[in-house]
């Protein structure tokens, strides 16, 4: 007997220890909670900096070291630490030393951003701010309640050059449900992304480039690539950008009907524009005018391995100038002449080029509800600083005489073969300075415009980069945004993830229908999707829109 | 017959006074005598305490409206509310009856495979060529299954795998090992076999080890072959040993691997590809939607402690000793 009550008690008494110490961690949370949602008692309570408009005055740095966490995309990039190189230690210096920060990067795969997001947040170490690029997920972040409510005159204070340049921006779309909520990178209008097409295989079933007006001649031209036995389409699985459709809408737009379908998140399978880009898909297939095994081809580099393989003969990609796509599709084949898809050639006859605009921001960012006071002012102090034009410019050209030379006009010329310690990351150290602006700017537009073109143009390749511009300024008028719901839309993030699961699941099996099933396939897809949660979406968006909660 | 109840009686009557006298000398005795065991006893109980029970205060979240910034205790309690949600959901049917497809087909195929091989392994005379057989056998089950699926697509896939390339020169048509459904569905489990057999085979081995060589012997002089001496002599011994494996496995087949359906899997067979570990995945970490994750998980916990504790009593009724 006795032996049973001691092992018993023992039992008892690691149970209870066990939950007591369950108990302690949550507490802590709830704590942090609670300091949270009492925005100024902390700050005060440090008490020894003087007061500023209400707010402390951290100028001349903070009297304790604050750490501060900054998330940034790590995109695998060779031979590349994101969270510690040269530009790391050099903000850690310029930045951290002079205003007793730390500063540490915490990084987040580019590829499954959410999925590190949300596994970081559930442990309570998500860094301070939280990012994404897309308003859906960043309002989907807002409706977990793990974003602080902000205060505009708070940035102001501490960030004046930032929220000159932003305020507006903020003002106007940074509120949901009536509370301050995000702040954003400035995104100046250009883009770089860009479709390549194997200009010599077009050549050598007797076409020109020029003879790529619609749809139906690039279909043509793919049947006759097919028949010379050259290579096919490059294909993709869809996936998480949902932008497939456009060239297939009608223009104009209604704005409610953009509204209710249009969206970046959750595919539109129903809508008769992705039924006509369906059916084109599905022709394309059951031709052989594309890469078979499109599903197969789920992220970007088995995508341009096919390209460079000389197997498909397009591809797309966002143009820079130390990309090896050239280098590496030469190597295999070396008679390979590169040329940008002309607008038509993705468009069926009788529709407008239409593209996604983007909204006027980039990054779509909050404070973690777990920051104190004192780390959220060292994230507007870090916003001010590097909304510096010479430590933005530094970041995103690196070392004069080393990474590049400045011209006459005052443009950064890169040196493409510097491999020293300052050497840049493969996108330009964007990941770093994104959290101010999408692109890297001049203070005059021409200027602007002539530095993009040397950051987008591989040497030799400067036509492409041109080609790009002229082809983004003649679509300018078909590019319409996503409409921007002021509400959070539940339903579209419960179902979200079922739905992109189901979307790939349905599209693919739609794709690979013989041409004869197309309809029944698509009709019976459609159906599932509805029930799987898409028609609750489309209710919940449809009432939203009708009390005018969008934009 | 007397005599045997007589010092049957003895016993008895022996237990009884080493009962009544640690009921007189109390805990602290034992303690003092034997605090070397608990000791020793503390480490494993800590460690169970610690990572599998204290977790399992997590569960709370499959009745509530979880939401990261409020914490475990502050979020609403909601009851069964997400147990009704989860069970309405498109996947829900599909996954469970993948789940128990997979498995049940795993359970076939994967679990009869080692006990074949190990007998056969066992077969084998030369000692170096056992070996060396065993190593390579065992080496798959060290491989991540994010490899695996890599040079599974690598060498089958329809397109440009090395397998149908070969096929292919040798006037045959190619194969979409793992682009038809149910292609797809052959070559997970030709692949779960490969992977998982060798490793599978070191208990049995230990076991078949372990049996006395007299009873080989005995089968032999009673003119015993290969055939006659496996059936009656190797399998009932091992018996023990393969019955208590079954109820081990029979308890994880709400489970299997999400790692292996994940690296295995493509968009165009989807037909079972969609498991409860996929959706747990799916709901938990992709879409942060924690309480459903739980609610998904628990369901498939109890189903499986349910199928674990009726597999023991099956097993104790056929007369095997069984697990609990």
């Amino acid at each position: 007997m006795g032996k049973k009550r001691i092992l018993s008690a023992l039992t008892a008494l690691f149970i209870v220890g066990g939950i007591l110490s369950g108990c302690t961690s949550n507490n802590g949370n709830g704590n942090n909670e609670q300091s949270s949602a009492q925005p100024t008692s902390s700050g005060n309570s440090t008490g020894a900096e003087s007061q500023k408009d209400g707010y402390p005055d951290y100028s001349g740095g903070f009297h304790e070291n604050v750490t501060l966490e900054i998330p940034v995309y790590e995109r695998a990039f060779e031979g590349w630490n994101v969270t510690d190189n040269f530009y790391t230690r050099w903000i850690q210096k310029e930045f951290g030393d002079k205003h007793n920060v730390t500063v540490k990067f915490v990084p987040i795969t580019r590829s499954s951003e959410v999925t590190d997001f949300e596994q970081l947040l559930a442990s309570g170490k998500a860094p301070d701010i939280i990012f994404h690029y897309d308003m859906p997920q960043a309002l989907n972040y807002y409706g977990e309640d793990v974003m602080q409510e902000l205060d505009w005159e708070e940035i102001a204070n501490y960030a004046p050059t930032y929220w000159g340049k932003m305020g507006d921006t903020m003002k106007q779309y940074g509120t949901v449900d009536g509370k301050n909520t995000f702040f954003f990178a400035a995104r100046p209008n250009a883009d770089n992304y860009v479709s390549l097409i194997r200009k010599d295989w077009v050549e050598k079933v007797g076409m020109k480039m020029e003879d790529l007006t619609s749809l139906e001649k690039y279909n043509e031209m793919l049947a006759k690539w097919k028949e010379a036995g050259l290579g096919t389409a490059g294909s993709s699985l869809l996936k998480n950008n949902y932008n497939f459709n456009y060239a297939f809408r009608e223009w104009p737009v209604d704005p409610k009907y953009r509204a209710l379908y249009s969206d970046l998140g959750v595919a539109d399978l129903t809508s008769a524009d992705s039924e006509r880009f369906l059916r084109n898909l599905n022709y394309q297939y059951n031709n052989g005018l594309i890469d078979k095994e499109f599903y197969l081809r789920d992220d970007d580099n088995k995508v341009k391995a096919e390209f460079v393989a000389g197997k498909t003969g397009t591809y797309g990609l966002y143009l820079t100038n130390n990309t090896d796509l050239f280098s590496a599709t030469l190597k295999n084949n070396p008679e390979a002449e590169f040329a940008v898809m002309p607008i038509g050639a993705g468009v069926p006859e009788g529709n407008k080029p239409q593209g996604r605009a983007y909204w006027p921001f980039g990054f779509i960012m909050g404070i973690n509800y777990e920051s104190s006071d004192m780390e959220r002012a060292a994230v507007w102090m870090y916003l001010e600083w590097m909304s510096q034009p010479e430590n933005l410019f530094f970041l995103q050209n690196g070392v004069e005489g080393q990474n590049y030379t400045l011209d006459a006009e005052g443009i950064a010329l890169k040196n493409p073969d510097f491999k020293g310690e300052s050497v840049l990351a493969q996108n330009n150290n964007k990941d770093y300075w994104a959290l101010v602006t999408e692109i890297a700017e001049y203070g005059d537009p021409a200027l602007t415009l002539k530095a993009n073109l040397r950051n987008w143009s591989p040497p030799g390749y400067e036509y492409l980069a041109e080609e790009l511009v002229a082809n983004y300024e003649k679509t300018a008028e078909f590019r319409t945004p996503d409409a921007l719901f002021s509400i959070v839309l539940e339903k579209v993030n419960e179902y979200k993830a079922d739905l992109n699961s189901l979307f790939q699941e349905l599209y693919v099996k739609i794709v690979l229908a013989p041409e004869a099933e197309f309809d029944a396939t698509y009709e019976a897809a459609k159906k599932t999707y509805l029930e799987a949660g898409y028609q609750e979406i489309l209710d919940e968006k449809q009432a939203a829109i009708d009390a005018g909660q969008f934009r | 017959m007397k005599v045997e109840s007589a010092s049957n009686q003895r016993k008895i009557s022996i237990t009884g006074v080493k009962k009544a006298e640690a009921a007189k000398r109390g805990t602290a005795y034992f303690l003092r005598r034997d605090w070397q065991l608990y000791l020793l006893l503390m480490l494993p109980l800590s460690f169970v305490l610690a990572f599998k029970y204290a977790p399992m205060t997590g569960l709370v979240l499959a009745f509530k409206d979880y939401k990261i910034a409020r914490g475990f205790w502050g979020s609403d309690w909601v009851g069964f509310e997400v147990f009704q949600e989860i069970f309405a959901r498109h996947d829900f049917i599909r996954a469970v009856r993948n789940t128990l497809l997979l498995n049940g087909l795993d359970l076939v195929f994967s679990f009869t495979m080692p006990i074949v091989v190990a007998l056969l392994l066992n077969e084998i005379k030369s000692v170096k060529f056992k070996r060396a057989n065993q190593t390579l056998l065992y080496l798959p089950h060290f491989l991540s299954w994010i490899i695996i699926g890599a040079i599974a697509y690598q060498l089958l896939s329809l397109g440009n795998g090395a397998v149908n390339n070969l096929i292919e020169m040798m006037g045959g048509n190619r194969v979409p090992f793992l682009q038809k459904d149910a292609h797809w569905l052959v070559s997970y489990l030709a692949i779960g076999v490969w992977q998982s057999m060798g490793w599978g085979t070191i208990i049995y081995l230990a076991s078949i080890s372990s049996i006395n060589p007299e009873l080989y012997e005995a089968a032999i002089v009673d003119g015993a072959g290969r055939w006659r001496k496996v059936w009656n002599v190797t399998l009932p011994s091992i018996r023990v040993t393969i019955v208590t494996l079954l109820i081990m496995n029979l308890g994880k087949i709400m489970e299997g691997s999400f790692e292996r359906v994940f690296a295995l899997q493509n968009k165009a067979t989807t037909e079972y590809t969609t498991t409860i570990p996929v959706l747990v995945y799916r709901w938990g970490i992709e879409s942060g939607n924690f309480s459903s994750a739980t609610a998904l998980g628990l369901f498939q916990a109890v189903i499986g402690l349910v199928l674990v504790i009726m597999a023991d009593r099956i097993a104790k009724r056929l007369g095997e000793d069984g697990l609990i």
